[in-house]
């Protein structure tokens, strides 16, 4: 949700629910965690809230590190797949 | 002078280490006072100018004074800003988040690294303390250009303006701060390095880093602002 925010203004919550995959309780949910952590900013236009991320550098180092994590971990799951079918 | 919106308050953190390295050169200025001079030349009388004596009392108190006068003015900033704001454009007050006083907590814990590195610099003029002072005050202004770079990006402006194209021109900021952030981390860390290996290049790479990347912002948030 971060890295699709990253590179955009403030974003409706429909918009980000159908990126993400990801709507109604559950996104909310996710959302207000990320604004108490000051991770994202919100603001109200007429009846819709959007969002936008609100990283720091720091904050920013740490969600690459993280995708690069996943990335890491999305390539190593064939080679387990393999290996546990072949077990 | 403290705001109950906690908006418009800066982070007790930046508050505890101001009031911290206010209280140490405080200390140090007590401490080394029996051993400072009572005054001491910082320009020789030349030509048409007579020589310049600084006092010891006037350093004692230089440091410690201009980061408490700061402090205070820091503190008041984000209220006054609003203000401002509210009268130039109604839509501002629909402004929200903490963005700007996150930014200028962590000038201030910057400013108080820096200070106090110039101050306890100062205080060894004067007791006859040979330490490197361009070495010491480059790092410590290259320490508070990082603590800066690290927190420009959520110090966008965030102001609801009217009109479209201010709008844009609000929007355009975000990335531009963004990267302008990394940047300054960059330019933070060479002026240390510069500091440690060649001083007097963290003189020309500091200052000049901060003026590129605060015009870079400017050009590049209106170029995208007039191309949307």
């Amino acid at each position: 949700m971060l890295a699709y925010l990253r590179d955009r203004d403030y974003v409706k919550v429909a918009e980000i629910a159908e990126a993400v995959g990801v709507g109604g309780s559950t996104l909310s949910g996710h959302l207000r965690t990320l604004r108490e952590a000051e991770l994202v900013m919100s603001r109200r236009r007429g009846t819709e809230i959007q969002y936008r991320v609100n990283l720091t550098v720091i904050d920013e180092a740490m969600l690459l590190l993280a995708s690069f994590g996943g990335a890491l971990r999305r390539s190593d799951l064939p080679g387990d797949t393999t290996t546990q079918e072949e077990a | 002078m403290i705001s109950k919106d906690r908006n418009l308050r800066l982070p007790a953190v930046a508050l505890i280490v101001a009031g911290l390295a206010i209280a140490f050169m405080a200390v140090w200025s007590v401490v080394h006072w029996p051993a400072m001079v009572p005054a001491i030349v910082t320009r020789e009388a030349a030509g048409n100018h007579g020589a310049s004596v600084v006092p010891r009392g006037v350093t004692a108190a230089a440091m410690p004074g201009v980061l408490l006068v700061l402090t205070v003015l820091l503190m008041a900033a984000p209220a006054w800003d609003r203000r401002l704001m509210a009268r130039i454009s109604p839509m501002s007050g629909q402004q929200h988040g903490r963005g700007q006083t996150r930014v200028l907590g962590a000038s201030l814990v910057g400013l108080s690294i820096f200070l106090t590195t110039l101050h306890t610099g100062l205080v060894g003029m004067y007791t006859g303390a040979s330490l490197p002072m361009e070495q010491l005050v480059g790092a410590a202004a290259g320490v508070m250009l990082m603590i800066l770079g690290v927190y420009l990006p959520v110090g966008r402006p965030d102001t609801a303006f009217e009109g479209p194209r201010w709008e844009a021109f609000r929007a355009a900021q975000g990335p531009a701060f963004r990267i302008g952030g990394f940047a300054l981390v960059v330019v933070g860390l060479a002026t240390l390095g510069a500091a440690l290996l060649r001083p007097s290049l963290a003189i020309i790479i500091g200052p000049a880093g901060v003026a590129v990347i605060c015009v870079s912002i400017l050009l590049v948030s209106t170029v995208k602002a007039l191309r949307s």
